[in-house]
């Protein structure tokens, strides 16, 4: 393992190669390579990604003097720095208001800047400058806890593929024209925006995450949509909204991603579908569709069953289904309307794809298992149903169990498996 | 798992049976050493990739590699299969863009994904154990004239985890480099560089 003194073994790397290595630094040892010798002195300097952190300066007790040495520790980097920058990353909880980071941004729109990520203190709401705007280069946007404001004269980003807003106050609208503004925007996420109510017109989106509290919800031109994941909460302000609301809001959501492929919904997303006058049979099928899950879908409400089987029975390649429920009520247990699925569900139904099944939460009432046995008579080619009931259920896992094993099975290679733990 | 090497002066030509056994391609490398590597793999490196697809090249005769030696081709070839068995228990993403899918990626993607990424981090650590610096130099401009991005990513991210949090003689002796500041220029530099060198000794 002898290294002669003579044998530099990193200076005479490629720069790209020196760049990748110092990239994978923390800045701050990337700028310290600045004394290894007069070639190193300024190699950092060139880097095109730039990452802080309050890991950049030495940490004390007093906030400000920490505040005061990130904003310095910025300052002396970016000043020094030379050539484009293409990537800006800063994530720290210690800089409140201040004015050096609408300089920092002004200076990266000078820069070429092209992926810029925004993390700051939940506290402090800082407003995003406009000079924002005025970064036409970006490709991908992150922010998180500031708030946004677009001015009027501002025309959209370009070539902005990827937008992710956490926690960012901004109004419906705003976001509404930055969307459309965006004609190459591919990747969309806004998460904890609240009482968003958001009509959705981008062309070439292809996937969708949504969080939080949104009033109303419409993908008015999506067309390829490959997948959504979507976690809607509720309030009582919403959900006055949506008892009032006669718009199908199934149709609002899905009419326009015919080429869907994934869908997850979380929280209160099938009960947001049941909302508006029913649509009758559905113009469209959803071919592409292959994995759907559902989270917390109430079996003890009817309308979210037909909300589960307008969905399934409308996309003939299913190939994964995952449920899971939220139905450990009385009222659940004491369903009435049993005969829903004698007479009035959807008969020959065939799932030809669906492979694999997984029911979670499960409590054993008897929509779930109607729900199960219905599955199960018209899966052709299932493979695997996985059925893990919810922890609080004990007494009543053997009376599943037993309902379980009368149910007629259409494939013959299906495994029930029954999780315990 | 060494069958990639094969000494014999004679290389094989290309199997080209339908269906049969994988298809493998020839490399010959600086030092003359010549290696049969399945065409999957072979695949893994741009340069090879753009060789055999540019209109038809012999295929019968081995493609010859002169800046990478026998033992880093070696090497390369054990990281690059191990790579591939690791990629195929993810299913494929439907885009190029990592971080859009992964907001919307279902449970079964991601417990895959979690039990790739536990094996692939096993297989890393255990990878470079026991090379010395000297080697990990080689593979990097092994893998960097062969265009192999993950190779070079991995080579890179731990090259700088060698070399973080060390002191900057540790630094200089470790890669080798002859630190040629006089006196009153490092002390410049650590002037013009006060922001960065807080908290650190001089050593």
């Amino acid at each position: 393992m002898g290294d002669s003194p003579d044998l530099d073994l990193i200076s005479d790397l490629p720069q790209s190669i020196i760049e990748s290595i110092l990239t994978r630094l923390p800045i701050v040892e990337a700028v310290r390579t600045s004394i290894l010798s007069s070639k190193w002195r300024y190699r950092w300097a060139t880097l095109t990604h730039l990452a802080f952190d309050e890991k950049c300066v030495t940490s004390t007790n007093d906030r400000i003097l920490v505040e005061n040495k990130l904003i310095n520790f910025i300052t002396r980097a970016l000043f020094l720095h030379q050539g484009p920058i293409h990537k800006f990353q800063l994530c720290t909880s210690f800089l409140t208001s201040c004015p050096d980071i609408d300089q920092w941004i002004l200076f990266l729109s000078r820069k070429d800047i092209k992926e810029l990520v925004l993390e700051l203190d939940e506290n402090e709401w800082i407003r995003v400058p406009s000079c924002l705007f005025n970064c036409k280069k970006l490709t991908r946007l992150e922010l998180s806890r500031c708030e946004l404001d677009p001015p009027s004269t501002f025309k959209g980003f370009s070539f902005l593929k990827s937008l992710k807003l956490y926690q960012v106050y901004v109004a419906s609208d705003a976001i509404e024209s930055v969307i459309i503004s965006c004609p190459l925007l591919e990747s969309l996420s806004l998460s904890y925006i609240d009482s968003l109510t958001l009509n959705i017109r981008s062309p070439n989106l292809k996937y969708l995450c949504l969080e939080g509290e949104f009033k109303d919800i419409c993908l008015e031109n999506t067309p390829l949509l490959i997948a959504m994941s979507v976690a809607m909460y509720m309030t009582e302000d919403i959900a006055e909204h949506m008892e009032q609301s006669s718009s199908c809001n199934f149709i609002k959501f899905l009419g326009g991603a015919p080429h869907l492929e994934r869908l997850i919904g979380r929280i209160y997303f099938t009960k947001y579908l049941t909302v508006g006058d029913d649509p009758g049979r559905l113009p469209i099928k959803y071919i592409n569709l292959k994995i759907i899950e559902l989270y917390q879908v109430s079996f003890e409400d009817m309308k979210e069953i037909l909300v589960v089987l307008r969905l399934i029975t409308n996309s003939p390649n299913l190939k994964e289904l995952q449920i899971s429920s939220s139905s450990n009520t009385p009222a659940a247990m004491e369903a009435t309307d049993l005969d829903f699925w004698e007479k009035e569900c959807p008969s020959h139904c065939i799932f030809g794809r669906l492979k694999a099944v997984k029911m979670t939460e499960m409590s054993g009432v008897p929509h779930e298992m109607e729900f199960i046995k219905f599955l199960l008579e018209n899966s052709p080619v299932l493979e695997v149903m996985s059925i893990a009931p919810c922890s609080f259920v004990t007494e009543g896992r053997l009376n599943m169990l037993i309902e379980l094993v009368r149910f007629r099975r259409a494939s013959p290679r299906a495994e029930i498996l029954f999780i315990q733990n | 798992m060494a069958n990639g090497e094969n000494q014999n002066p004679n290389p094989n030509p290309i199997e080209a049976t339908p269906g049969a056994a994988a298809r493998t391609i020839t490399l010959k490398t600086a030092d003359g050493e010549i290696f049969e590597v399945e065409e999957a793999v072979a695949m893994e490196f741009g340069t090879v990739k753009s060789f055999f697809e540019d209109d038809a090249v012999s295929a019968t005769k081995p493609m010859p590699l002169p800046n990478v030696s026998g033992s880093a081709l070696s090497r390369v070839i054990t990281y690059c299969r191990r790579s591939l068995e690791i990629r195929s228990m993810i299913p494929p993403a439907t885009s190029e863009d990592a971080t859009a899918a992964e907001a919307v990626q279902g449970e079964g993607d991601l417990e895959a994904e979690k039990a790739a990424k536990q094996e692939r981090k096993e297989f890393e650590a255990e990878f470079l154990k026991d090379e010395s610096n000297e080697d990990v130099k080689e593979l990097i401009l092994a893998a960097n004239y062969l265009n192999i991005k993950e190779l070079l990513d991995f080579l890179c991210r731990s090259v700088a985890l060698r070399i973080q949090n060390k002191s900057v003689e540790y630094a200089r002796k470790f890669f080798g480099i002859e630190g040629d500041y006089t006196p009153e220029e490092e002390a410049q530099i650590r002037q013009e560089y006060a922001w960065a060198f807080e908290g650190v000794d001089e050593d």
